[in-house]
């Protein structure tokens, strides 16, 4: 049965490169808000760009957290890509302190360090990937970063990836039971991001 | 460094100029758009060359067309005016969007479209050469509007209102292979620039980008004629950079 997958449209940012990738990679797809609350789907994916407080603050306002409580509880694959990524963290540090969503322990906090001059941290790096056979392979594959935040989990058992920006490490992707997350945006990083969605939707949907 | 094709583009075509005059047809925006995407591009640029000059929008349906086949991050460019010319941008499938004149304008317009959509959505672009008085200048209407406004000034204010990166570029250099503007990239160099660049103009052959490839490791350039003309293929860039 061909997997459906529900991208979760909360106002922010360009959720149309991932319905493409998603419709190239022939998965039916479609988008979700607060309006059309009877859909049946294998997985959600947060999109997002902007700003965490704001995020979280539309998530709660457009009551959406209910559905990814939902989905999580339901064993459902719920993906982050970039601020939907960050936003599943327990707190952020832009624009003030505001409270995440709280799947994973941990802050979002600004990168910063004496070798990083330039934010955002834009363009694509060598990523890591540790202790999972669906992602292993990927270990030393470029893929592309917008972000001047970055996640910094709590459990080290979260972490599923890491990269680097002017030596400095980050943490690229994270995964805990069925919640994933990746900083970088599979969605524009080329066939390579394109392989990486497809292996994901394949292998991590129970 | 992001090798990012620029696509100019005029009428439905892919155009190229000499310092942004003398416009020439080099191809199809979107046959152009999916061959650079297959040479590994890290983003693709589609500037609409007369929209500003003349008041115009046309690049909407042929990015809407290519942003089907093209899963690397697009900016799209070139008279956007409102916080809803964006939108409709971004919802044809852009990933960015590059002001300019309207900015120029209203600077205000940097910090509503930044807090609309996200700093690192937007990108100020800046056509920049020297005047009679010897300080880099802006221009608007593709290089040909003085603006009053020095180079060093506008830089601090648009980081102020909160854009995300500049792509900017050397009217003097722009379309004439014959090496970046090294004046230009050096004067950047003394002012505090705290997002990254898009550096734009001279791009001839791979000794042009030995040249500044040090300096611009967390930035990026942007190429057209060599790639339009074929002289060089994306991959030969890259390697070049490879051992970045």
């Amino acid at each position: 049965m061909s997997k459906k997958i529900c991208i979760l449209d909360y106002g922010l940012g360009n959720i149309l490169s991932l319905k493409y990738a998603l419709s190239h990679l022939g998965y039916k797809n479609s988008f979700f808000n607060s309006e059309n609350e009877n859909k049946v789907f294998d997985c959600l994916i947060i999109p997002g760009v902007g700003s965490f407080s704001q995020a979280v603050e539309l998530i709660k306002k457009k009551n959406l957290k209910n559905l990814i409580d939902k989905s999580i509880e339901n064993n459902l694959l719920v993906i982050g890509i970039c601020l939907g990524m960050q936003i599943l963290f327990k707190k952020g540090f832009e624009n003030g302190e505001s409270y995440g969503l709280d799947y994973f322990d941990g802050d979002v906090t600004k990168m910063s360090d004496k070798k990083i001059i330039k934010l955002p941290h834009i363009g694509w790096k060598k990523t890591s990937f540790f202790n999972d056979n669906v992602f292993n392979h990927y270990s030393g594959e470029k893929f592309y970063y917008v972000h001047s935040y970055e996640c910094k989990p709590l459990n080290q058992n979260d972490i599923l990836a890491d990269s680097k920006y002017n030596n400095k490490s980050f943490t690229a992707a994270v995964k805990k039971n069925n919640i994933l997350g990746f900083q970088f945006h599979p969605e524009k990083s080329g066939t390579v991001g394109l392989d990486l969605l497809k292996d994901t939707i394949k292998n991590k949907i129970n | 460094m992001r090798i990012i094709p620029r696509l100019d583009i005029k009428n439905n075509f892919v155009i190229k100029g000499i310092n942004l005059e003398g416009l020439r047809k080099v191809g199809d925006p979107n046959e152009l758009g999916i061959k650079y995407y297959h040479q590994k591009a890290d983003e693709i640029i589609f500037m609409d060359s007369v929209a500003s000059y003349y008041g115009r929008n046309n690049l909407f349906e042929i990015i809407k067309k290519c942003t089907k086949d093209i899963f690397v991050p697009i900016t799209v460019g070139g008279g956007l005016r409102s916080i809803s010319d964006i939108s409709q941008a971004l919802n044809s499938g852009a990933d960015k969007v590059a002001l300019n004149s309207a900015a120029v304008k209203n600077p205000r317009f940097i910090s509503e479209a930044s807090k609309t959509f996200g700093s690192s959505t937007i990108i100020l672009s800046i056509e920049t050469k020297k005047n009679k008085d010897n300080e880099w200048e802006i221009f608007t209407g593709t290089g040909r509007e003085p603006s009053g406004i020095l180079l060093k000034n506008w830089i601090n204010q648009i980081q102020e209102y909160g854009c995300g990166e500049i792509f900017i570029t050397s009217i003097d250099q722009e379309g004439t292979q014959t090496g970046f503007d090294l004046n230009l990239l050096d004067y950047l160099d003394t002012l505090n620039i705290k997002v990254p660049i898009i550096f734009s103009g001279g791009c001839g052959n791979l000794e042009d980008i030995k040249k500044i490839k040090f300096k611009l490791k967390d930035d990026a350039i942007a190429v057209a004629s060599v790639l339009h003309y074929e002289k060089l293929k994306i991959g030969d860039i890259k390697k070049e950079i490879s051992n970045e």
